[in-house]
């Protein structure tokens, strides 16, 4: 117990240290604010992406400030009128802010500009367990704290024999697993997230990885799509209704970059 | 008993009497008669045909000639039986009552009956049907008449006047229906429900009931309006007072009648073509134009409300949509008009509430543009010219995030945009955009945070279930080592003790070798019999004090002369609780 109070302590003080990193952060932030309120859009969005460089992406916990800078490059995309760039950035801002009524209000807006009219299957599993509702860390925090309680009663019980102890190890039980299942879930559902935003006006979605091959339809930016594989710089996508094709790899982008 | 012999023979006679009565009723003469109440009656009249089979209390239904020119209806059947005099008769009345569909002289008859397979005939009779004449003094005579009345004969196009139609009675009616004249060109519209009140007419009392409706032309001409039809069954007022009077208590059955009002000779004109403005939408009547914007001082791109409305008497369904004119750096959002239409006593009054979102896309001031609605006043026969208030909007320019652009919207958009009630207004949108960027973000904070948990989440995932895992194995470890094993059981020599002597009236041999076996367990002994000396010593070399060592000896050399020597005791128990207290103190002071 005392070196995990000790390992705690450590940590604690690692955080509370200023730092000159942490002054440029701030000062790059407000000039990013205020780049986006003087209608420098371009020069904003530079800047807020150069603020996420910092971040060193979490397998399971992200900050919420990390939600907001997506959701600020969003903007400056929507004002750039670079909409499949908006929509890719409010996607990976969802992941973190999942419950944002400004966000969730500027993505509805941007669906209804978006040409291509195609629904998104609902996934039940994950409504089910609450993953479009809560985010990772979110996720990830709740699992701890029930881990934590879980082991702790069980710990008393081993020296207590009291019925207490019985029923609180029970609850805590049912409820490590329900979150255990959640937090799998999304995991799952990051880990294998293929889906990728159209960023070019309209694209030609063929029947090979060849410029040759046969046009089967046109998909126009902003649209959602799942990402398969890559081969000679073209990209196998499929739509939700179930189409799929290759286009110019350079024309997608995924929600999760590959190298996360 | 012989009195009950002669009742039941005088009832045996008289049923054999009766037998032959109505035997003989077989063999009576049967006749079929048809009559009129009347043999001429007028073209609104309901005459009563009545077809009586005599000298036989069941038949066909008759077969009757001559009722195609009349409206019939079944007026039911009765059967009598009539004792007069000794003579037996029996007969079935069918009644009808016809009511002529035109004037002429009409056969009706004969009337056919089969009895058994035979047909009996009854004679005709001639009816005159005579055109209603236009006796106002001898139709307001009748208990039932029907009479329509208008406001005005001399009518332009669209202008709307007062049909009446009065039901002057002094028998009781119900079933009421009306079928009103249909007349090219004419419309009639119901105004507020029926008034009902009394008036006396040729020094009778009437009951009337007073039907208001609005009358359209709708093209010039001259128009004759026929009468409007009404349909009904009316009661003759009997003799058994008023509570009778009532439809539901009088027994006799009601008489179909047909009434029709007076025809009414009606002039329309066109409206005149001089002085006619170039706005003129047909609109007749009399009206009047309200006009008002509300806030008239607006921030740039914020909306302000103008409401239009017009309202008035006439055919104010044809109260136009007014457009407002486009203005140069005004962007103009039109609410779907409102029409309230309130049916009064005798004109029908309308409003048309017309509304517009105004947007300024700049600062400035703005002129309202007027618009103008003419109607035809047909009092005065002229028309005349309405124009709505001249306004300045002003704008107030606010400077604030660049780039800002508001996309129109489209009424689809705008849902619920309409306006439901006077005071309430539902929020229209007037623009759609993005949220604005989050500027309370702390990304330093969140940077931290994201080492901070990223480092502890594995420790904070994995400590809980291995320092649990530690404890369990601790735990294990130290019960199953043979030390500890004793060790524990010393500690728990009391509760051992407690369970053993927990009972009441135990015998003391019991509780002698419960308290032996305590000593045994609590300080590792090897076990045997202790003799209270022993147990005395053993104690005070275990760091127990003298005095509670010399409790223990007392306690249990008093146990040793009930066992070993037969001494007489009434209550171990005391002894037992002596023992416990003693143990009690040994624990506490060994601890």
């Amino acid at each position: 117990m005392r070196l995990f109070f000790i390992i705690s302590f450590l940590f604690l003080f690692s955080v509370n240290q200023a730092s000159p990193l942490d002054a440029a952060t701030d000062n790059l932030f407000f000039k990013a604010n205020r780049l986006y309120f003087n209608g420098e859009f371009k020069a904003a969005a530079a800047t807020y992406e150069s603020i996420l460089k910092n971040y060193k992406p979490g397998l399971f916990f992200n900050s919420r400030s990390c939600g907001e800078l997506f959701y600020n490059i969003g903007n400056c995309y929507f004002r750039l009128e670079k909409n499949g760039e908006a929509i890719l950035n409010y996607k990976r801002a969802l992941m973190f802010i999942p419950r944002d009524a400004d966000l969730k209000y500027n993505i509805e807006y941007l669906q209804d500009m978006i040409e291509d009219d195609i629904s998104q299957k609902e996934n039940i599993i994950s409504d089910i367990f609450g993953v479009n509702f809560f985010s990772k860390t979110e996720f990830a925090l709740l699992f701890c704290l029930i881990n934590f309680f879980l082991f702790l009663f069980l710990s008393i019980r081993f020296f207590l024999k009291k019925e207490w102890t019985f029923y609180f190890v029970n609850i805590f039980l049912i409820f490590w697993i329900i979150s255990g299942i959640s937090f799998g879930v999304m995991l799952k559902e990051t880990i294998f997230d293929h889906r990728a935003v159209i960023l070019e006006k309209e694209v030609d979605i063929l029947a090979g990885p060849d410029q040759g091959d046969t046009l089967l339809f046109k998909v126009h930016e902003g649209t959602m799509v799942h990402h398969e594989r890559n081969e000679s710089g073209f990209s196998l996508i499929r739509l939700p209704d179930g189409k799929r094709g290759w286009l110019i790899s350079s024309a997608i982008k995924a929600i999760i970059p590959a190298n996360n | 008993m012989k009195r009950n012999i002669h009742f039941i023979k005088k009832i045996f006679c008289f049923s054999i009497i009766l037998f032959f009565a109505f035997s003989l009723n077989i063999y009576a003469d049967i006749r079929v008669e048809l009559t009129l109440d009347r043999s001429s009656v007028l073209l609104i009249d309901t005459v009563v045909a009545k077809v009586t089979v005599m000298g036989k209390r069941k038949s066909s239904f008759p077969d009757i000639d001559g009722f195609s020119f009349f409206d019939v209806v079944n007026g039911g059947s009765s059967t009598r039986l009539e004792i007069i005099n000794g003579t037996m008769s029996s007969s079935v009345e069918y009644t009808f009552y016809l009511t002529p569909l035109k004037p002429g002289e009409f056969l009706i008859g004969p009337a056919r009956v089969r009895i058994k397979k035979k047909t009996y005939t009854s004679s005709s009779v001639k009816v005159t049907v005579l055109k209603e004449k236009n006796n106002k003094t001898e139709s307001e005579n009748r208990p039932l008449f029907l009479k329509s009345l208008i406001s005005k004969n001399n009518l332009y196009v669209n202008q709307n006047t007062l049909y009446t139609l009065k039901l002057f009675r002094r028998e009781q009616v119900s079933n009421i229906s009306l079928e009103m004249p249909k007349v090219e060109g004419l419309a009639f519209e119901p105004l507020a429900e029926p008034k009902k009140y009394s008036t006396i007419i040729n020094a009778k009392r009437y009951e009337v009931i007073e039907l208001r409706y609005v009358l359209v032309p709708k093209k010039e001409g001259g128009y004759k309006i026929p009468g409007a039809l009404m349909r009904m069954t009316s009661y003759e007022k009997n003799r058994h007072g008023k509570v009778f009077q009532d439809p539901f208590f009088n027994m006799s059955r009601g008489k179909p009648v047909y009434l029709s009002s007076n025809e009414i000779q009606l002039n329309v004109k066109l409206l005149p073509n001089l002085n006619r403005p170039d706005n003129f939408s047909g609109l007749a009547g009399r009206f009047e134009i309200k006009t008002t914007l509300a806030p008239t001082e607006v921030k740039a791109n914020e909306s302000a409300t103008l409401t239009i409305t017009v309202k008035g008497t006439g055919n104010v369904r044809q109260i136009p949509d007014l457009k407002l004119p486009d203005v140069k750096g005004l962007k103009l959002y039109q609410d779907k008009p409102q029409l309230n239409i309130n049916k009064g006593e005798s004109a029908i009054l309308g409003e048309k509430i017309m509304k517009w979102a105004i947007v300024p896309e700049k600062g400035g001031e703005y002129k309202i543009p007027v618009m103008g609605l003419s109607f035809f006043d047909p009092e005065q026969e002229r028309y005349r010219e309405l124009e709505t208030e001249p306004f300045i909007l002003t704008a107030v320019e606010v400077f604030g995030e660049k780039g800002r652009k508001i996309n129109s919207l489209t009424r689809d958009d705008d849902a619920g945009g309409e306006i439901e009630k006077k005071d309430k207004q539902e929020i229209a949108r007037i623009g759609k955009d993005i949220f604005p960027v989050h500027t309370s973000a702390d990304p330093i904070k969140g940077i931290k945070q994201q080492k901070f948990f990223n480092h502890i989440f594995i420790f904070f995932i994995l400590a809980p279930p291995f320092i649990c895992l530690l404890l369990f194995t601790g735990k294990k470890f130290f019960k199953h080592n043979n030390k500890n094993r004793l060790f524990i059981r010393a500690k728990n020599a009391r509760k051992e003790f407690m369970k053993k002597v927990q009972t009441r009236d135990m015998p003391p041999e019991k509780i002698h070798g419960a308290a032996i076996d305590y000593l045994n367990t609590r300080f590792l002994l090897k076990g045997g019999l202790l003799t209270s000396a022993e147990i005395q010593d053993l104690l005070i070399d275990k760091g127990v004090s003298s005095n509670t060592a010399s409790m223990f000896k007392k306690t249990i050399a008093s146990m040793e002369s009930i066992i070993f020597m037969g001494e007489k005791t009434d209550n171990t128990d005391l002894i037992r609780d002596e023992l416990i207290r003693v143990i009690k103190s040994v624990d506490q002071e060994t601890q």
